[in-house]
């Protein structure tokens, strides 16, 4: 509960004429998040609150925290403490930190919700300070592509709200713990998935529903690409995950094999179109889109490897998405557009170049970063289902390499640039990556810290289908 | 414990140097480098003993990763131990000479900590306990060559080439870890121990299963040891410096062998099989490409393909004491030769053309008895190194019968041996090309590399004494004609070439024109850029420009119709108070037919 | 008493029709116009909340056509205005209100005379005569017009509260009857047609009149689908919703610089120059498009509940799908405030009244979506 009470806070003390204490305050906000679902998960006490909120309707203010929501509710706090601190400057702050603060509670209640139409509330409420923020600090184009995004997330929230209400008048409750026990027929379950699936689908974005998705990124302002990217697709995941895995089982196996064909193809379209990227942020788009598709496939596989994999990885994901968006944010400075210019900054700006390499790796998985572990029980999970489709997802591991590479090419190598002054990074941006790096080795050598927790599942989640 | 030491010590210095290296000048920075690695040569000589006594020894660290037998552990054997001892040692005497080659401090940083993690990575696909575990140093250890290659990130070519070595380096990580979750997934463990006490009916589907891991991991390490027909990587990381270029071609293209050696008892014989052929056919085809060649780094590269090719071919036939041997042997020498021709291009002014070349024998006579100790031993003539371990390969796979696989092994040492004399003629004995100044290299460099030819020369001799420990052999057991037509062929290939380059390049014409078709290599290059990256990036750019404007436009044509039937709407909605009358009589007219027709 | 009840119904309605009453006389007295006018509108609004009253109570058709009547007449006047233009103006309004109170009328006779008695009681016991039908048929009609007509005018909303309640006695009398009438079907349709409409019909429109206009029809439209579900509660909930949101967004028109058919465009500044009221524009919008956590959100997901318990998930998916374009279509209206502003734009009117009831009509919907138990509860007493 206080990890929702804290952001709101955060954001109610953004109405009083505090002025550039906001960033601080919202920077706070989300490490105090961080503190308060760590205390939460590791110090214990009941997880679950319970109390009537829409009586009449049978909704409940039912919250609680998981092994996989902690996880996300710390990685949420890391990117929005992180987003915040690198929102410097900007116009406005203290509508723009409330705003913030507001998208930060949204993605812990979806993180927190225990009940399905509080969780509907929060998902479909996310969609405020997201588009405004996008609408009022967003870049080029930031009309057509805000409206394209609203839309095709609200069009995906449709079917969810029918599939959600079709449910839990069926069953008489919406809370996930009593939801448990109750058994769809068999037959309705794949229309169930289809529902639910569709709005998770568009958000995450699953092949071929991400046509609101590169534009996002290049429009929408560099902190908010970050927790777009790293935690609001994430929370799709955990959704799959943590709703339809449990209540639809059988429905999730029979779409199974659709839906690990889309994952697969759309990891390897994500990564082919990176390969042409010649801006960062579309760059970062298109890696991203192969990422979460491939992080989909360990939730699609349906087995417990493959869902903890898939919470590694989208922690993992959600840090190295941080640290690319804002070193394209400081390469952007110094080159003075996000367009890959003609390269050889690595001698006039080593210690940039070290930690774009550094994340870079991460992205492509590579072992000894928090990105290998993640990989790595998903295509476990994927080959132990089958060696064929998990193949062809280790084709996508040669295909990051390429663009993971041949960006670092591009932009760093060659004969020296001409730049700025100093073009090497400044120790406010060095604050920013170095946790973050951190945290990546650290995950990346010790993964079980993440995995232990996602073992955490408290019972109310144990459906008939796990 | 001092097997986690072995490890820990390279890695640990990879990490150190990487956080706090920062301050520190390249001398520092090499000295703690070549400190660590000496460090761990140290460790894991100090095993030999305990391994006297008992076949393996195991550590376990920690847990990793929920997979079955994915843990932090290591096991070694003696076998292993001495491919530890040749990787650590040379790595150390290597770090040791690029003290001094660096020639400025910046960037030495990440030199020293790419350096050790290529030895860490390599040393932990020697050393792991389980297969995940040797992946994770499998990549590893390809990230820090790409580090490495790419390290003078000035040059386009070494920035290509880095590419290129890391995509294929990809390559073999996919399917090294594909091969490695199909055994997982089929036999529930990814320990070496237990997968190996694991027995499968072949043709049952677990077979079939076996069959396919087994194709993958050959497809693994038939990229990590640059074999054909995916070579072309350490050809073109012939740009990298000279230390870099050292390690690779001791150190880093060791470890598909390696694998190989460790997953004996698993692959099917088949894909055993194939790689011992595979490995006779690169023998041979790279040790003629390096006769083609003119930059002497590119001579080199290719010979370290043909030799790791031998490698492959005592592995592929079970003679894993030959493939050690070789291994170690090899490390060595070619340890010796790239530094030794480091240090002559340093001294003529980073020329590497061999025709440019000549004369330098009284100039650098230090350097050019090393160099000749290693082409020696490179070429099989005995007593150095290369003999014996040649005479190994060549015994195994004439008693498995394998004819065809016997003569590929000799003529790869025939042209193998051609190739190295060609290139110490042309360096240091024919006649000078162009007069320069040159100076023997400074001792630093001098010293590690007299250490390594010493080593070429005797390594072979105290091995086949049985001094050293690092298991028996069939050497003894050879029939005496086979070692004479050995040594014959390596002689053979020795004096013509010799012969033929003894005046120079400009006098050889007819023999380069002879081997100039192998110039450029296999063709191996242009068909992947053909077959494989064009139509790739035709691909993307079909879909960047069909599929995704496609799927942009789908959206933005149903917005488009959403809004035209809006307008639609509006225009035939009815104005002024009789048609809005009309309207509403209509409607009325409606719901009554429907609620006529709907009662009873 | 006979022809009127005093139940939970009535108490529900008729204190909304109260606070409704009340805010838009508090609106109307604020308006900055001149002489008795002002006075004079308080006076029209009080009777026509009078007539809401008895429309609301009616529990038989002579006393709904007296509400009626009372109810709309009043209302033409008061949106009326002084001087032959405003009366050209609301001329057409008149006329098609006059031929739909007509209609109503003329259903009531049939009725009358298909059944023999005016309560509604007697609607139930009705033999499947054509005549009774008809009557029905055109009474109803005569109130959806009603509902439909000048959506975009503060009073309409009083007028429309008082009607849909009527409509929701009158059908729940007539639901259960000897005579089958397929209700669900009819009203799912009306409703899915009004969402439909609205939601698409706006997509286009510039003119933020006619925009708030539609923006209402569709939450009426909630209210038809609720009805459908058999589940007056929930009809009752969104049609409190729907008086609130009206009120609010109404009451936000008449801050808009431009006096006369103002469109998105006039808007452009309106977010720096007054940031607080378009905080509260905000919520009230988020309220139109039903999203959370706003009163709007609960209205529709408390309608769509009740449509799926009547196993109408088509209808679900309908109102789904039109809310998106609901949202596409209302969600500009907001947006649009945080356009720079024009070189030429007159600085917005101070309304420091309207304002305040924007405000407060926000501040409700924000309530009502974060802690919506208690108007929930209450709604349940509107049982039939």
């Amino acid at each position: 509960m206080d990890v929702l009470v804290i952001p709101l806070i955060a954001a109610a003390a953004c109405a009083l004429p505090i002025g550039t204490l906001a960033r601080p305050l919202a920077v706070f906000a989300g490490l105090l998040t961080v503190v308060a679902a760590g205390v939460s998960a590791w110090v214990g006490g009941s997880p679950f609150e319970s109390v009537v909120w829409a009586g009449p309707l049978g909704a409940q203010l039912a919250v609680g925290m998981d092994g996989m929501s902690t996880a996300l509710l710390m990685l949420s706090g890391v990117l929005f403490a992180t987003g915040a601190a690198a929102s410097g400057g900007v116009r406005s702050p203290r509508a723009y930190f409330a705003l913030w603060s507001l998208l930060q509670a949204t993605v812990a209640g979806i993180l927190i919700a225990r009940d399905l139409i509080l969780f509907f509330a929060f998902w479909e409420a996310l969609l405020v300070p997201l588009t405004l923020l996008m609408w009022q600090w967003g870049g080029a184009d930031r009309r057509a592509v805000t409206l394209r995004l609203l839309l095709s997330w609200m069009s995906g929230s449709a079917l969810l709200l029918t599939g959600i209400l079709a449910l839990g008048v069926g069953a008489r409750t919406f809370a996930l713990a009593d939801l448990g026990g109750y058994r769809l027929a068999e037959g309705s379950q794949v229309l169930f998935a289809l529902l639910f699936l569709g709005a998770f689908a568009v958000r995450l974005p699953l092949f071929p529903l991400h046509a609101w998705h590169a534009r996002a990124y290049v429009t929408a302002p560099l902190p908010l690409a970050i927790v777009l990217a790293g935690i609001i697709s994430k929370t799709a995941i955990y959704a799959i995950a943590r709703i339809c895995l449990p209540l639809f089982p059988r429905g999730m196996a029979d779409l199974a094999p659709y839906l690990i064909a889309l994952a697969t193809v759309g990891a390897l379209y994500g990564a082919l179109l990176a390969m042409r990227q010649r801006d960062t942020r579309t760059f970062i788009a298109y890696a991203t889109l192969s990422q979460v598709d491939f992080i989909s496939l360990g939730v699609f596989v349906g087995s417990p490897t493959g869902r903890e994999g898939a919470l590694i990885a989208s922690v993992s994901h959600g840090l190295v998405v941080a640290m690319l968006v804002l070193l394209a944010g400081s390469l952007a400075r110094r080159i003075g557009s996000f367009e890959l210019g003609s390269g050889g900054l690595a001698s006039r700006a080593p210690l940039l170049t070290t930690f774009f390499i550094a994340a870079v790796l991460t992205l492509i998985g590579v072992p000894g970063t928090s990105g290998a572990p993640g990989d790595l029980l998903i295509l476990a999970a994927t080959f132990a289902r089958s060696a064929g489709v998990g193949l062809v997802a280790a084709f996508v591991m040669i295909l990051s390499a390429a663009y993971g590479v041949g960006l670092l090419r591009t932009v760093f190598f060659g004969p020296a640039a001409v730049v700025a002054e100093r073009p090497d990074l400044r120790w406010r941006e060095r604050a920013l990556l170095i946790p973050l790096l951190a945290l990546v080795i650290v995950f990346g050598v010790a993964p079980r810290i993440i995995g232990d927790l996602a073992e955490r599942d408290a019972p109310a989640t144990a459906g008939p289908g796990r | 414990m001092t097997l986690v030491l072995v490890v820990a010590f390279p890695i640990g210095t990879a990490i150190a140097i990487a956080i706090v290296g920062g301050g520190l000048g390249r001398r520092t920075l090499g000295i703690l480098t070549t400190i660590a690695m000496a460090l761990s040569f140290g460790a894991a000589l100090s095993m030999v003993a305990s391994l006297r006594d008992r076949p393996s020894v195991s550590a376990f660290v920690g847990p990793w990763l929920p997979i079955p037998g994915a843990d932090l552990a290591l096991v070694v054997d003696s076998s292993m131990l001495a491919v530890t001892l040749a990787v650590t040692g040379v790595a150390a005497l290597i770090a040791l000479y690029s003290i001094d080659y660096l020639s400025d401090d910046r960037g030495s940083r990440g030199f020293f900590a790419a350096f050790a993690l290529l030895v860490g990575g390599t040393l932990l696909v020697i050393l792991a306990a389980n297969l995940l575990l040797v992946f994770a140093g499998w990549e590893l250890a390809g990230v820090a060559a790409y580090l490495l290659v790419g390290h003078h990130r000035e040059r386009a070519p070494a920035a290509r080439a880095a590419v290129t070595l890391f995509v294929t380096e990809r390559v073999g990580d996919a399917a090294l870890l594909s091969g490695t979750l199909v055994l997982l997934s089929e036999l529930r463990t990814v320990d070496l121990a237990q997968l190996g006490g694991v027995s499968i009916e072949h043709g049952s589907m677990a077979g079939g299963a076996l069959a396919a891991a087994s194709v993958l991991l050959l497809i693994g390490a038939l990229a990590k040891s640059a074999q054909l027909p995916l070579h072309g990587w350490l050809a073109d990381s012939a740009e990298a410096a000279t230390p870099v270029s050292a390690v690779l071609q001791t150190v880093a293209v060791t470890s598909g062998v390696v694998l190989l050696m460790r997953m004996r008892s698993i692959l099917v014989p088949d894909v055993l099989d194939a790689a011992a052929f595979i490995g006779g056919l690169t023998a041979f085809a790279a040790a003629l490409v390096a006769i083609a060649q003119r930059d002497v780094r590119r001579v080199l590269a290719w010979s370290t393909i043909s030799q790791v090719g031998l490698m492959f071919v005592s592995a592929g036939l079970g003679a894993l004491f030959a493939a050690r041997f070789q291994l170690m042997a090899h490390a060595l020498l070619k340890a010796v030769l790239v530094l030794g021709a480091g240090s002559v291009r340093r001294a003529v002014g980073d020329e590497s053309d061999v025709g440019r070349y000549g004369g330098l024998a009284t100039r650098m006579p230090w350097t050019a008895g090393a160099f000749g100790i290693g082409t020696l031993a490179l070429a099989g003539i005995p007593p150095a190194a290369g003999f014996f371990a040649i005479a190994a390969t060549v015994s195994a796979a004439y008693s498995e019968n394998e004819a065809i696989l016997t003569a590929l092994v000799l003529l790869a040492t025939l042209a193998s041996a051609f190739a190295g004399v060609r290139l110490f003629t042309l360096m240091f004995a024919a006649p000078a090309a162009s007069v320069r100044e040159a100076h023997e290299a400074p001792p630093l460099q001098d010293i590690p590399f007299l250490v390594l030819a010493v080593g070429a020369l005797g390594f072979g001799a105290v091995v086949s004494a049985g001094i050293l420990p690092i298991g028996s052999g069939p050497t003894d057991t050879t029939p005496l004609w086979l070692l004479s037509a050995t040594f014959t062929v390596a002689l053979a290939g020795s004096v013509s070439a010799w012969l033929g380059y003894r005046h120079g390049l400009a006098r050889a014409a007819r023999i380069e024109n002879a081997m100039h078709w192998a110039g450029n290599g296999l063709g191996t290059d242009t068909a992947y850029a053909r077959g494989i990256a064009r139509p790739l990036a035709a691909v993307a750019r079909e879909l960047d420009a069909g599929a995704e404007r496609v799927n942009e436009r789908a959206v933005g044509s149903f917005a488009g119709a959403a809004l035209s039937v809006s307008r639609a709407l509006r225009r035939s909605l009815p104005e002024g108070p009789q048609a809005r009358q009309a309207l509403v009589l209509a409607g009325t007219l409606a719901l009554l037919a429907f609620w006529t027709l709907s009662g009873r | 008493m006979t022809g009127v009840a005093w139940d939970g119904s009535s108490v529900f309605f008729g204190s909304l029709v109260a606070v409704v009453a009340a805010a838009l006389c508090s609106l109307a007295a604020a308006r900055p116009s001149s002489g008795g006018r002002r006075g004079q509108e308080v006076v029209l609004l009080l009777l026509s909340a009078i007539g809401a009253v008895v429309t609301v109570v009616a529990t038989d058709l002579v006393i709904l056509f007296g509400g009626l009547v009372l109810v709309t007449v009043p209302l033409y006047a008061a949106t009326g205005g002084r001087g032959i233009r405003a009366v050209e103006r609301a001329m057409p309004g008149f006329l098609l209100g006059a031929s739909a109170t007509a209609t109503a009328g003329y259903g009531i006779a049939l009725l009358y005379a298909a059944t023999g008695q005016t309560a509604y009681a007697g609607l139930g016991r009705a033999t499947a005569n054509p005549l009774y039908l008809a009557g029905l048929a055109l009474l109803c009609a005569g109130l959806v017009t009603h509902l439909a007509l000048g959506s975009a005018t503060r009073p309409s909303i009083l007028r429309n509260v008082a009607i849909a309640a009527a409509l929701i006695r009158l059908i729940a009398a007539t639901r259960n009857g000897d005579v089958a009438l397929d209700w669900e079907v009819t009203l799912a349709t009306i409703g899915a047609l009004a969402l439909l409409v609205a939601g698409l019909g706006a997509l286009t429109e510039r003119g933020i009149g006619r925009l708030v206009g539609w923006a209402l029809i569709s939450q009426l439209g909630y209210s038809a689908i609720g009805v459908a579900g058999s589940a007056a509660p929930a009809a009752a909930l969104s049609l409190a919703v729907y008086a609130a949101l009206g009120i609010g967004v109404l009451g936000f028109l008449a801050v808009v610089p431009a006096a006369d058919d103002p469109t998105l465009s006039d808007l452009a500044g309106l977010a720096r120059r007054r940031p607080v009221l378009v905080v509260g524009l905000g919520v009230l919008v988020a309220g139109l498009i039903g999203i959370p956590p706003t009163a709007g959100f609960i209205a529709r997901v408390s309608v769509f509940e009740a449509a799926v318990r009547a196993q109408l998930l088509w209808l679900v998916l309908v109102g789904t799908v039109a809310a998106v374009a609901g949202a596409a279509s209302y969600g500009r209206i907001v947006l649009a405030c945080f356009a720079p502003p024009r070189l030429d734009a007159v600085a917005p009117p101070r309304a420091r009244v309207a304002t305040t009831v924007v405000l407060l009509a926000a501040l409700a919907v924000l309530i009502v979506g974060v802690f919506p138990g208690p108007l929930l509860d209450l709604a349940q007493s509107v049982r039939f």
